[in-house]
Order: structure tokens, then C-alpha cells, then sequence
């Protein structure tokens, strides 16, 4: 019932703030600016204020904070701060450093990749460790002021212990003295939701069951590593909307890829979303499940307050590798966008992105919300970037494309028992961060030799370009590979310039199908199973298909890639335009060689990369993300680095940019990545300019 | 001793062309770059004939790389990266060649022994 009013109230809201009638009302403590009017933050005060009526803190953060994973529900990545600028950041400080002491016991340090984002709110920041211990830090010092560790055992840990952050949820109904009107809520490894009050950390006791909901009911059979949240709940309504991940390639029977809202402050199931049992919206009845094998959403989700919908990347089905025996609705919805009705769970409308995906393809990068320039006229929109490197623009009321989108004829399955779509889609009308198709041209070594043996690997596998269908005969060649394109770090968006920017990586896959027998003779056992085990690097069983399959990125013994550099990249897209203003590589040589031998060498060769980016009103580019360990300061209007910083471990995680104390800070966690290849740390590192 | 070093390095330099015409000619097979093959058996002559001190292997060996240049800029440009695999190595032997050119222009230390 709770729940129910404070819908209604936020009805009542949104109604109230379209029609500008506008009530003074007691103003949250972190809506309070003019941000939606895109006016710069320092003359906010000077600009009337469309509505006093309180807008959550992840929808309207003030220009000091950074109140949700993409600074706001609308994933911008775009501070109004500019203190820092172009003219001053090459004097840019390390102010204070933070550890987590979240580092992996031996047995499990290779999965170790905490890929975390804090959020500012007010004084503070909240952030999680690898392993979900929630931290609050003094956000001008780094001084811890609280910790409250859930004690997840690293048993838990699916395929890397992340924790890419924490949402942030105040509510205006409870007292203002009462415990956890702000709260911070977390999704754990071991699947649960936990709330702590946001002053204390301190559980919050009106929330599931003593500050805790079990994610694991009605999801059926499952065992540790199989059901992980890795990314903070999207609170959109005062409805946290949750997804998971489920640990790739095990067996068609995995747990349920299922959606859920709860109330964010009581923690009651308000919806599911089970695309298997499309007409319930509660828990499965006595004795049921939710839909197993189903496709999951283990990406951050984007929101839009008053349209009332939440943007769901999802996943793929949990067999990625062959689709001949999914379902109708798995059909639908892998790899496609959902937006999804908050207040009632329903599918609002969705938009496929890849047809039958067998490619893992699945949606990595969370939506940005933004007005969309068509014909000159903004209309509200959501912008997506796929691990293809298409980029797709939607209308965010109806998935209807703003931007051109093309049907093509792609190569076909020679598989009997497969069936793949004739066509794909293509965004033909915005810039694509994939490279052309390769040639035995793009191959590349260290020497002739190296690069002759790449180049006849290219050669002898199947590769018809994108799209090329999975085989069993021999190796195929997947470009771009399935860490992208573009990835969970997703795109930033400078709403004053109109200017999008993408990070990129650029590394074919090496794979191949194995027959049931080759996959048995290998030992390959499904999670779950007497044997099975969380590994799911390298190959895993798809078990309840035909086939298993074997991943690996393309490269030789010495750890070279075999294509050419470069591996990863930054591209900046003008959106009025839709053109690219430049397209440079990300990352240098220096952590990089053969055989694991760093080169040391500073040039750009652009390296594979995972993490997001945040950008200024100082006309910056802030993004670690790379290979090599920098942090970097790219100038938006060239793609010059003005900036940068080693960082102790790998940058693999976006960062973000606040101010506290009236100084402006950029923070970002230093944890390393294990499929990328870096230094594991757990530093949380502040910069400022000196004062 | 600049012989017993010279010699290691015309070996390599084979070996390097050997490998280089087996994996060209598989190459080949496959339609690939008649490039490997052709380069890796000039690269095999070479050195086996600065193995035996001549001359003549040093020659064909700044041809090759001369030709392999004119290639590799054909086929990529001039972008740094991409010339690297196709170029640095061969580039480090043409150095080290001319660096044994006074070892094999020596005349022979070897007594002729044949013909008295």
C-alpha cells in the first residue's frame, strides 16, 4: 500500500511539473538545480526554475554530485563543473587515495575485476568493493565514514568478483529524523538486495527482511556463481528495477534471466518480468519457477522519471552460441532494448538489435537518455551502443528509430539443426565504432614470422565478415569481437556541445562449436553439475544444445593479437550532424609485449579496454579504461591528451567527476581487470587541481 | 670469433627464410600473399650463402628488404604499427648484414689447400 501512495504521488508530481503549476513544496536536497534546463551550473541561480516539485536525486543531481551510476538516471556522464578546463588540468593532483581492503584471496585471483563507480550525494560517497562491502566516503578527504560488509563468500563469484556500484534513494514520505530516508542500495554477488541507511550504514530495517531481499526466490534450482548481480538496481518511482547476471554458456536449464521491481523502501516485489510468463507479474506459484535459460540484463539500466519507463539492455539467452531451440520470447527479446513500464512491469515497447544472436552480442552499455536533434527539433531519446559498434537512436516513448536503421543480408548458417535470421539491422544512419571487415592485410605480429602464421589462421577459419555464422568444422572469426564495440562502460554525452563520446574495443574472437563428444572429451561440465565449476573462460558446454564452444580472442602463443592495432579506440560524434568529429586509439604500448613482457613503450597504440567515460562543461574528457594503466584527460573538441596520471593498478572503471567543498574533484577506482589483463588493486583515487 | 658470429647470424637468417618459405607456401595453398614465400626463399639464400662467406648473400639480402619495403608500403602505407611486423625485424638483419660486410669481404683465413 505504501508502495501504491508513493506512485501516486509521483503521478501526482509529474503531473503537476508538465503543467507547471507549480507548488512550493520543500525541495529535495539533491534536485534542486536547473540542470534539466541545460543551463551551466555556476548561473543556476539566476535561472527560474521550471518546478519546485522534488525531483529524485538520480533523476535531477545537483552540479555538485554524481547521484546514480551514469551521474543521473539519464546516464549522461556529463558534469556541469568547470573548475577543471582544458586551460588548467595539466596541473591536475592525486589528492587522496582510498583502499578498499576488498583484495582476492590467491584462490580467485583471476576473477578479480571490482570495475566500481562511486556516487556523490551531498558530503559523501557511496560505493561498493569487489566483493559488496558498501563504503562511505568523506568525498573531500577520502576519510571513511562508514563500512557495512554483507560478508559475501568469494564462492559466490560468477565470472569476475564487480560490483559496478550502488543506487541512491531518498524518500520524501518517511520523517525526516527517521532511519534510512536516505538510504543506498546494493545488489550483492550472492544475490541480494541490501539496503543501509545512507548517514550510518547501518541496515535498513524497513526494507525485506532486516535490510535485505532474497533475490534467489522463485529463481528454482541454482548454486554460487550462477545468479550475480554486478551492477546498482535503476530506482525509477521509488521502484529499484533489478537484473542479474547468469554465468554464460553452462546449460539451456540456468536460472531465470528474470526482471524485477521491488519498492525501494520497503523491498517488496512491486513487479516481475518474466518474458516466459508474459501475463504474471508476482512470484511464480507453488511449485513453478521463473522461465529458466531465459535471456538476463546484467548491465545498468537507464531511466526516465517521467515517462514512467526504465531502458533494460538485455542480454542473451543463457546458451549464447546456438539458437535452434529457444523460445518465441527468447526470440523477441535477446539482445534487444526493453523499456519496461515501472509501475507495472510491462513491456512498453522493445527493439532488437541482433536477430538470433549467436555472437554474445548481448547489450553491454547502458542507454543514455537524451533530447535527440531530429530535424532540428529535439525529441526525448535514448542512444545505444552495442558491441557491434552500432548506435542505435531511439525515440524513448516508443522505440521507433529517430536515425536510419537497414536490413542487410548476412552470411548464412551451414549448421542443419541451426536457425539464423537472413537479415540483421544495421544503424546505417550514425557512425559505427566497427572498423571495416578484415582481410589477411589487417593480420599483425611482432615480426614476418608471427604475423605469416596470423595471417594463415586467417585464411583457414570461416570469416565472412560480420554476422559470419558459428561453425564446428573449423575456427570462425567473430569482428567485433564480444567485448565490443562498446561495452558496459557505455557512451557519455556533453548535452551543452551535443557531442557524444564512445570508447571502443576492437579485438576479434577465435571460436569454434565442439560436437557433445569433443566437448565431453574436455571435460567441460555445466555449473550446477558434480564438476562444474564457475570457469567460463575458454570453452563451456552449452549444455541441453548440439554444441559447446571455445572462445578465445584471437591471438598466438606469445599473447600478440593477430590483427592490427589499433585494439581499442575513443570516437566522438557530434550528434546535430551524426558525424565524427575524430576517432583516436586509447592506450598506449607501455603495459603491452609479447609473452607478457611489458614494452614500456609510450606510444598510442590503443588498447582493449573496459570502463566508461565522464565528461566536464570544462570541455574534458575524463576515462581510464585502457590497458595501460592512465588516466587520462582528453580535450572533447580534438582528442588530445591533455592530461594524464599512472594509476597503480588498471583503470577498468568509469570515473566521476563531483565537487565538494568548492573544489572539483575526479575519483576513480584503480582495481585492475583479470580478462583485460592488469594489475588488481583496490584504490579508490582522487584528483583535484592544486589549491 | 667474427666469423663463428657470422655464421650464427647467416644461419639464423636462413632459418628465418626457411620458416618463412614454408609457412608462405601454405600460404599459398591457401590463397593468400605470394609475398612470404618468395621473400623467405631469397631470405634462405642469402643466408646460406653468407654462411659460406659470400658476398653475394649480403646483396641479396639488401634486396629482399628493399623489395619487401616497396611491398609492405604497397600493402599498408606508411603507418607505423602496421610496418612494424613487416619491416622491424628484416630492418634489424640489413643492419647487422652491413655490419658483416668486413667479415665477408675478408679474404679467407683458411690455407687453400686444394690446387698446390
Amino acid at each position: 500500500m505504501e508502495r501504491l501512495s508513493t506512485i501516486m504521488l509521483v503521478l501526482v508530481g509529474v503531473t503537476v511539473c508538465s503543467t507547471a503549476i507549480a507548488q512550493p513544496t520543500e525541495t529535495s536536497p539533491a534536485g534542486d538545480d536547473a540542470e534539466s534546463t541545460g543551463a551551466p551550473a555556476d548561473e543556476s541561480e539566476e535561472q527560474i526554475v521550471p518546478t519546485q516539485v522534488p525531483l529524485p536525486a538520480a533523476e535531477n543531481p545537483r552540479a555538485a554530485d554524481w547521484t546514480a551510476y551514469g551521474r543521473n538516471n539519464a546516464a549522461t556522464r556529463f558534469s556541469p563543473l568547470t573548475e577543471i578546463n582544458r586551460d588548467n588540468v595539466g596541473s591536475l593532483e592525486r589528492v587522496w587515495s582510498y583502499r578498499t581492503r576488498d583484495l582476492p584471496p590467491q584462490r580467485v585471483d583471476d576473477k578479480w575485476a571490482p570495475e566500481t563507480t562511486p556516487l556523490k550525494v551531498g558530503e559523501s560517497l557511496y560505493m561498493c568493493s569487489a566483493t559488496n562491502i558498501l563504503i562511505s566516503l568523506d568525498a573531500a578527504t577520502g576519510r571513511e565514514r562508514w563500512r557495512y560488509d554483507p560478508g559475501v563468500s568469494t564462492d559466490h563469484i560468477p565470472y569476475s568478483a564487480s560490483c559496478r556500484g550502488v543506487a541512491y534513494h531518498e524518500d520524501p514520505e518517511l520523517d525526516p529524523q527517521a532511519p534510512c530516508r536516505s538510504r543506498v542500495i546494493e545488489g550483492t554477488l550472492d544475490a541480494r538486495l541490501i539496503a543501509v541507511d545512507a548517514d550510518t550504514g547501518q541496515l535498513c530495517q524497513d526494507f525485506g527482511t532486516n535490510g535485505e531481499v532474497n533475490l534467489l526466490e522463485g529463481m528454482g534450482v541454482t548454486v554460487p556463481g550462477y545468479v550475480a548481480v554486478t551492477s546498482p538496481p535503476t530506482i525509477v518511482r521509488g521502484v529499484a528495477v533489478v537484473g542479474h547476471q547468469v554465468l554464460d554458456g553452462q546449460k539451456e536449464d540456468a536460472p531465470s534471466g528474470v526482471i524485477r521491481g521491488y519498492d525501494a523502501t520497503t523491498g517488496e516485489l512491486a513487479w516481475a518480468w518474466d518474458m516466459g510468463r508474459p501475463d504474471e507479474k508476482g512470484l511464480p506459484p507453488e511449485g513453478e519457477v521463473y522461465t529458466r535459460g531465459t535471456p538476463n540484463a546484467w548491465t545498468t539500466f537507464s531511466g526516465d522519471e517521467d515517462l514512467g519507463l526504465v531502458y533494460i539492455p538485455m542480454g542473451n539467452s543463457a546458451v549464447d552460441y546456438f539458437s535452434g531451440n529457444r523460445s518465441e520470447a527468447e526470440q523477441q527479446y535477446s539482445t534487444a532494448l526493453v523499456a519496461l513500464d515501472v509501475t507495472t512491469g510491462d513491456v512498453s515497447w522493445s527493439f532488437q538489435t541482433v536477430y538470433n544472436d549467436v555472437w554474445d552480442y548481448d547489450l553491454g552499455s547502458q542507454g543514455t537518455l537524451l533530447d535527440f536533434p531530429v530535424d532540428g527539433e529535439p525529441v526525448p531519446a535514448v542512444i545505444l551502443p552495442t558491441k557491434m559498434g552500432d548506435i542505435y537512436v531511439l525515440d524513448r516513448e516508443t522505440g521507433e528509430p529517430l536515425t536510419e536503421v537497414e536490413e542487410r543480408q548476412v552470411p548464412q548458417t551451414a549448421l542443419p539443426d541451426e536457425q539464423l535470421s537472413d537479415v540483421q539491422p544495421f544503424s546505417v544512419g550514425m557512425p559505427s565504432l566497427a572498423k571495416a571487415d578484415l582481410t589477411g592485410k589487417d593480420t599483425w605480429g611482432i615480426t614476418p614470422l608471427d604475423q605469416l602464421w596470423c595471417r594463415i589462421q586467417f585464411h583457414r577459419a570461416h570469416y565472412e565478415g560480420i554476422y559470419t555464422p558459428p561453425s564446428k568444422d573449423r575456427r570462425w572469426i567473430q569482428y567485433p569481437g564480444y567485448n565490443g564495440g562498446n561495452d558496459w562502460g557505455g557512451a557519455s554525452v556533453d548535452t551543452d556541445r551535443n557531442v557524444l563520446v564512445a570508447n571502443y574495443t576492437d579485438v576479434p574472437m577465435f571460436n569454434r562449436l565442439l560436437t557433445r563428444e569433443e566437448a565431453d572429451e574436455q571435460g567441460l561440465i555445466p555449473l550446477g553439475e558434480p564438476g562444474g565449476s564457475t570457469s567460463s573462460g575458454g570453452a563451456v558446454p552449452q549444455e541441453g544444445s548440439p554444441y559447446g564452444v571455445s572462445i578465445e580472442p584471437w591471438r598466438l602463443f606469445t599473447g600478440v593479437l593477430c590483427n592490427d592495432p589499433p585494439f581499442g579506440g575513443i570516437m566522438a560524434i557530434d550528434l546535430d550532424t551524426r558525424e565524427v568529429l575524430w576517432d583516436v586509439p586509447l592506450g598506449t604500448a607501455r603495459n603491452n609485449g609479447p609473452f607478457g613482457i611489458p614494452s614500456l613503450l609510450p606510444f598510442d597504440i590503443g588498447t582493449p579496454n573496459n570502463g566508461g567515460s565522464a565528461i566536464t562543461a570544462g570541455g574534458l574528457i575524463f576515462i581510464a579504461a585502457a590497458t595501460d594503466d592512465l588516466i587520462r584527460a582528453i580535450d572533447i573538441e580534438t582528442g588530445e591528451v591533455l592530461w594524464q596520471d599512472h594509476l597503480p593498478a588498471g583503470g577498468q572503471a568509469t570515473p566521476i567527476v563531483y565537487e565538494a567543498n568548492g573544489r572539483q574533484y575526479v575519483v576513480i577506482m584503480a582495481g585492475g581487470h583479470h580478462f583485460m589483463e592488469t594489475t588488481i588493486g583496490d584504490y579508490v583515487l582522487a584528483y583535484a587541481l592544486p589549491e | 670469433m667474427d666469423v663463428v658470429l657470422l655464421r650464427i647470424f647467416a644461419i639464423v637468417v636462413a632459418l628465418f627464410g626457411g620458416a618463412m618459405l614454408l609457412g608462405g607456401f601454405w600460404l599459398i595453398t591457401l590463397g593468400g600473399s605470394w609475398y612470404y614465400a618468395l621473400a623467405g626463399l631469397a631470405m634462405l639464400v642469402a643466408g646460406i650463402l653468407m654462411a659460406q662467406r659470400r658476398i653475394l648473400g649480403a646483396w641479396i639480402y639488401f634486396v629482399v628488404f628493399l623489395l619487401s619495403a616497396v611491398w609492405a608500403i604497397g600493402e599498408v602505407g606508411f603507418e607505423p604499427w602496421l610496418l612494424m611486423p613487416r619491416l622491424l625485424a628484416l630492418a634489424v638483419f640489413v643492419v647487422l648484414t652491413a655490419l658483416f660486410i668486413p667479415v665477408l669481404r675478408k679474404p679467407t683465413s683458411r690455407p687453400k689447400q686444394s690446387g698446390v
